[in-house]
């Protein structure tokens, strides 16, 4: 999937336009209709549609809808690019939920910058929503669950929601020393009062319960504690 | 050359002093109001010069509502305006050289930014792809219409808005814009205005061809 776009563009001047554009950067594949788009969507995987509303088979609009109701196409930017201009159109684009809406004709680089932002924040949310993964640990993000490799089999490991937090906080800067504060400030946030010893009994019950990892968790004398990744 | 209709209860004195067609423009003439839809289907009008003083203020009222709502991208200019015939005609002939103008330098200018993100093949191509849609343009779409494939008719003319447009061919894009609009508003009717709209499009398309081949790009 990497850096691949779909263009849905009967225009082919468009196309030209926007393989100028976006070539450089991105892997572009054309359809020049929803049939052809919709075998491509089968078969690859892409970061983001490029969708024009008036198509030889159809609308835009409707295939759009189509998109939403397939989990498949969850993590998959959509842009409209369109000539149709009017409040209406704009207005029922972004309504429906797209994650952008340019209007033809368009400036290249305009078009990259938005397509370069629409990506990046794909790649964020996604990576919110993925499994995050360190040595023998992996953390289930939307879910708080942490699970460890037990010779060959994943162990799921029961822990407050606080220790997730904790656990994943430091794993995601792992080999990096975070004080007793930054791991208060980061899990309760800035304007409550914890005593940083709440820290030490919260990590001693984390080393406890992920056995025989406790190891992992380094205590550094006046300072904090760091996770090592291996 | 611009395509003028005008409207006027006395029409000789007019006839000889503008004559029919020019260099600069080219004239059809009208005295009865209720001929003029018939008049604008079957001649092309990018501005209406009106005479209105002959006229009853309640038929007058009647075809410039229907103008608006049919026609909006052709101007309507009262020739009380204007000094005399002679300062119509000397008009005319500025007022041509300007449109021409204006529309060579839309497109130059449009023209400039594409060459500026892309590069001169790119450039051509599109020029190519704009120009290979003459026939199209100028016989297809009258078909199209008259078999009633009011889809296909509304996705050529929104094509056409987008590439128009691309290519800084405003007008064009504008009548264009027009129609779809129209066309969307009034599932599967036919309707004057469409023929109007159409003779517009090829009118406007022939204009915008001619520029295309004499730019030196």
């Amino acid at each position: 999937m990497e850096n691949k776009v779909l263009v849905i563009e009967d225009m082919p001047e468009f196309q030209r336009l926007i393989q100028m554009a976006l070539g450089h950067k991105y892997n572009l594949d054309f359809a020049s209709s929803l049939e052809q788009a919709r075998k491509l969507l089968n078969e690859q995987n892409y970061l983001l549609c490029l969708l024009d509303i008036v198509l030889p088979d159809g609308s835009g609009i409707d295939f759009y809808r189509e998109l939403q109701l397939n989990d498949k196409f969850n993590h998959m930017a959509t842009i409209i690019l369109t000539s149709k201009n009017a409040v209406s159109d704009r207005v029922l684009g972004i309504s429906l939920g797209v994650d952008d809406y340019i209007v033809k004709p368009f400036d290249n680089f305009e078009l990259l910058a938005r397509v370069d932002l629409r990506i990046l924040k794909s790649f964020k949310k996604k990576e919110i929503d993925q499994n995050y993964k360190l040595g023998p640990l992996r953390f289930e993000i939307s879910g708080l669950r942490l699970f460890i490799k037990s010779e060959n089999q994943e162990k799921k490991i029961d822990l407050t929601p606080i220790e997730f937090k904790i656990l994943l906080k430091l794993a995601q800067g792992s080999n990096r020393i975070f004080s007793r504060q930054q791991l208060l400030d980061s899990v309760w946030g800035y304007n409550v009062y914890v005593d940083d010893r709440t820290i030490d009994k919260h990590v001693s019950s984390i080393r406890k319960k992920i056995e025989p990892y406790q190891k992992l968790i380094k205590t550094v004398s006046g300072i904090g504690y760091e996770l090592k990744s291996s | 050359m611009i395509n003028i209709l005008y409207i006027d209860k006395n029409l000789e004195e007019a006839r000889q002093v503008l004559g029919q067609r020019s260099e600069s423009y080219s004239i059809s003439y009208l005295s009865h109001l209720d001929t003029i839809i018939k008049n604008l289907i079957s001649s092309p009008c990018e501005f209406i010069l009106l005479n209105h003083e002959n006229y009853e203020p309640g038929s007058l009222t009647k075809v410039l509502s229907m103008l608006i709502e049919f026609t909006p991208y052709i101007k309507v200019i009262e020739t009380k305006k204007f000094k005399s015939l002679s300062d119509i005609k000397q008009k005319l002939i500025e007022y041509n050289s300007y449109e021409i103008k204006l529309k060579v330098e839309e497109i130059k200018s449009r023209m400039a930014v594409i060459l500026k993100e892309t590069d001169q093949v790119v450039l051509s191509e599109i020029i190519k792809l704009y120009l290979s849609r003459e026939n199209l343009i100028m016989n297809e779409l009258p078909k199209i219409y008259k078999a009633n494939q009011f889809n296909n008719l509304e996705l050529n003319i929104h094509n056409l808005k987008s590439s128009s447009a691309n290519l800084g061919a405003n007008r064009l894009a504008e009548i264009c814009l027009f129609i779809e609009t129209y066309l969307q508003q009034n599932k599967n009717k036919r309707s004057e205005v469409v023929d109007i709209g159409l003779n517009a499009v090829r009118s406007e398309y022939f204009v915008i061809i001619e520029i295309l081949k004499q730019i030196q790009f």
